[in-house]
């Protein structure tokens, strides 16, 4: 049999060579996203962000602290739905900061009622999303210093001297790229598995010496190549028409890309699968696919998304890639620090696999 | 089966069962094709030729008997280098060039044609840059052969080449499987066009309800028919119940409003009888043919009944 990699490299080019040449798949892989990117982008760009779960190391001795300021506080932290508040001394904690363990730390300064923030040079967007809530609690403070109670003030070590505030813009990022790979293997997968099975492509094959695996690997390469082209062209919009920077450039965010490609193309597979019509698998992906933006966090925080859809978050993996996305491309985190969210890309992968290898077949043999 | 024999086989079929949800599609079909022989496989839709040959290229699983392709399996990675298929409803991907499809099957296997040379030897020329989508459904077809041929295959299944093509590009097709016997290689070829089996193979087995009815080279199998030639004749007016009142002289004939088609023993006795037919019913004859027998006799012969036709064919698919 001819060479396995030059083969599955020729299959994969031609399968590019069919899709980069219908003019209605090319603009639902690439131009669509770019497009809401874009649209989103200068209709939302400069609202406030809306993160998801930030962790702030905060002075161990606040914890229990019975004055009003710290009470103010550890009352700020803990109802900002986007933060998480981890307990320590400052010595640990400006280690854990410099590790890039935590995105903030809250001290006590010399005064009482004052508190030092420090934030690192790379997390300085996040500085944005901490100043509103602590200027929410300062406000507090003051309606109770009118009371009698102590006052509340904080001033923030910013050791960063370049960076951009962290808008929306960069969640958007996050989200649309999540969207596209989704898109592109979720949607295009089934649409081609199923659109051969009909055309008799797949039958056609079945009479060559090559076995399936070679079909499967360059599909599955095929959908790898055109996410990267994606990325590249979200990233060149997104630095281009917004000014965006990246903590991380592009290919850093590979490993997430890998699993999160892997976790949608298994996804796509069991649903050529279990789906025998193009229709039905549009039909299909078109709802599974608004679930999923809606729970995304995209476009409503997942922390507002109404109840019950809001257990729909937690078994949406557009969420975790998108926030995979957002930590090491926005935030540069290393894949340790994404543990969670590539863990559960894995696991849906894992999942979607299983189904997959009890329900896939390319023909039915009859 | 001694080796030269076995090496002399390119297909050996024996007792071939096949159903679908406990409705037979073959029952019992069994047959050989000796290399370099054009093996046609005729009969009307839904006779089991399609499930015949896709069992043989390994893509249909069979439900009982034996078959072997080339002395092997078809699942053997030998033999499925050296056949070619083209499948009835098999089409490739549609935004590729038909030079880029060539190309991207011949690297499937380790010899074979140049792209360029498939192309040539099924005289497929479209312009560069055409895309598979832009050919017409000849030079489809053509494409699809080229396919079958592009790893240069010591045996090619070829299922119904010409179905839905118009005449002149029926015969361009029938060239191109001349070419091939002419190359020595061994064609299996399925059509419901008896004509087209007539002239390209050297064997025909006519497949009825999923049974052979018969087997023999198409000389053989109309001189063994004992059927004297074929009458077709038109009455001056319609004759009222036709098709009942010939049916009752000519069973298996074909009959329309005016006139009718007839497979005649003996000629002479029949032409009689049409005559007669035409004084009892007040009428005369307007036209009359007698052609020598074809396999369309042959098949009425074997099975009673008319063959179909291209149109009832159409309307069947």
């Amino acid at each position: 049999m001819a060479s396995g990699l030059r083969v599955v490299g020729k299959i994969t080019g031609s399968l590019l060579r069919d899709e980069i040449r219908s003019p209605a798949g090319m603009f639902w892989m690439l131009l669509f996203p770019a497009f809401l990117f874009v649209l989103f982008g200068f209709l939302f760009g400069a609202s406030e962000i809306r993160a998801k779960s930030f962790r702030v190391g905060v002075d161990r001795t606040l914890e229990f602290s019975s004055e009003t300021s710290a009470s103010v506080l550890r009352k700020a932290l803990t109802a900002s739905p986007i933060i998480e508040i981890a307990w320590t001394d400052e010595a640990l904690g400006r280690r854990l900061l410099a590790e890039g363990q935590l995105y903030a730390l809250v001290t006590r300064s010399a005064g009482e009622g004052t508190y030092t923030v420090l934030i690192t040079e790379k997390d300085k967007p996040f500085g944005t999303v901490l100043s509103s809530v602590l200027e929410r609690a300062s406000v507090d403070s003051v309606r109770k210093l009118f009371r009698g109670s102590s006052p509340f003030d904080y001033r923030m070590e910013v050791l960063a001297v370049d960076g951009r505030p962290l808008t929306y813009l960069y969640f958007l990022f996050a989200g649309t790229l999540g969207l596209s790979v989704m898109l592109n293997c979720f949607f295009a997968i089934p649409q081609t598995i199923i659109g051969y099975r009909r055309q008799g492509f797949l039958k056609r094959f079945a009479c060559t010496p090559l076995s399936r695996m070679h079909f499967t690997l360059g599909l599955v390469l095929q959908r790898v190549v055109i996410g990267l082209v994606q990325i590249g062209l979200l990233t060149v919009t997104g630095a281009l028409v917004f000014g965006l920077r990246f903590a991380a450039a592009p290919l850093s965010f590979l490993p997430v890309f890998l699993v999160g490609t892997a976790a949608f193309a298994a996804a796509g597979f069991f649903l050529a699968g279990v789906l025998s019509t193009v229709e039905a698998a549009v039909a299909v992906a078109q709802i599974l696919a608004m679930l999923f933006l809606f729970t995304s966090g995209l476009f409503v925080p997942v922390e507002l998304i109404p109840h019950p859809f809001d257990y729909l978050a937690v078994a949406n993996p557009v969420l975790y890639f998108s926030r995979a996305v957002f930590s090491s491309m926005v935030l540069g985190r290393g894949p340790l620090e994404m543990s969670v969210d590539l863990g559960a890309l894995a696991a849906f992968f894992g999942g979607f696999l299983i189904l997959t290898v009890i329900t896939f077949r390319y023909e039915r043999m009859p | 089966m001694n080796s030269s024999s076995e090496n002399s086989t390119a297909l050996e079929v024996h007792d071939l069962c096949k159903s679908y949800k406990g409705r037979p599609a073959l029952r019992g079909v069994s047959f050989t094709v000796s290399r370099g022989e054009v093996f046609a496989i005729v009969g009307p839709n839904g006779s089991g030729k399609t499930t015949t040959v896709e069992i043989l290229e390994g893509i249909r699983r069979h439900d009982g008997g034996t078959f072997r392709v080339l002395g092997g399996s078809p699942s053997d990675l030998r033999v499925r280098e050296s056949i070619g298929v083209q499948l009835q409803d098999g089409e490739v991907m549609q935004n590729l060039r038909p030079l880029e499809v060539l190309s991207l099957f011949r690297s499937f296997y380790p010899r074979g044609l140049e792209p360029r040379e498939a192309l040539d030897r099924v005289s497929l020329d479209p312009p560069r840059r055409t895309l598979v989508r832009e050919l017409s459904g000849g030079q489809c077809k053509r494409l699809l052969v080229a396919l079958a041929i592009v790893n240069d295959p010591e045996l090619v299944f070829l299922d119904e080449p010409t179905t839905g093509l118009d005449p002149a590009v029926r015969r361009d097709v029938w060239e191109i499987i001349r070419d091939l016997r002419g190359r020595g290689k061994t064609v299996v070829l399925t059509t419901h066009y008896l004509e087209e089996a007539e002239r390209l193979s050297d064997r025909v087995a006519i497949l009825d309800q999923g049974e052979i009815a018969a087997l023999d080279s198409p000389a053989a199998l109309v001189g063994n028919s004992g059927l004297a030639g074929t009458i077709v004749f038109t009455f001056e007016t319609e004759v009222p119940g036709l098709a009942e009142r010939v049916a009752a002289l000519f069973p298996g004939a074909a009959a329309n409003g005016t006139g009718a088609r007839v497979s005649s023993v003996r000629i002479e006795d029949d032409l009689h009888r049409i005559f007669e037919l035409g004084r009892s019913a007040g009428t005369s004859v307007r036209d009359l043919a007698v052609h020598a027998p074809t396999l369309e006799d042959v098949y009425l012969s074997h099975t009673g009944r008319a063959w179909p036709g291209e149109e009832s064919a159409a309307e069947l698919r």
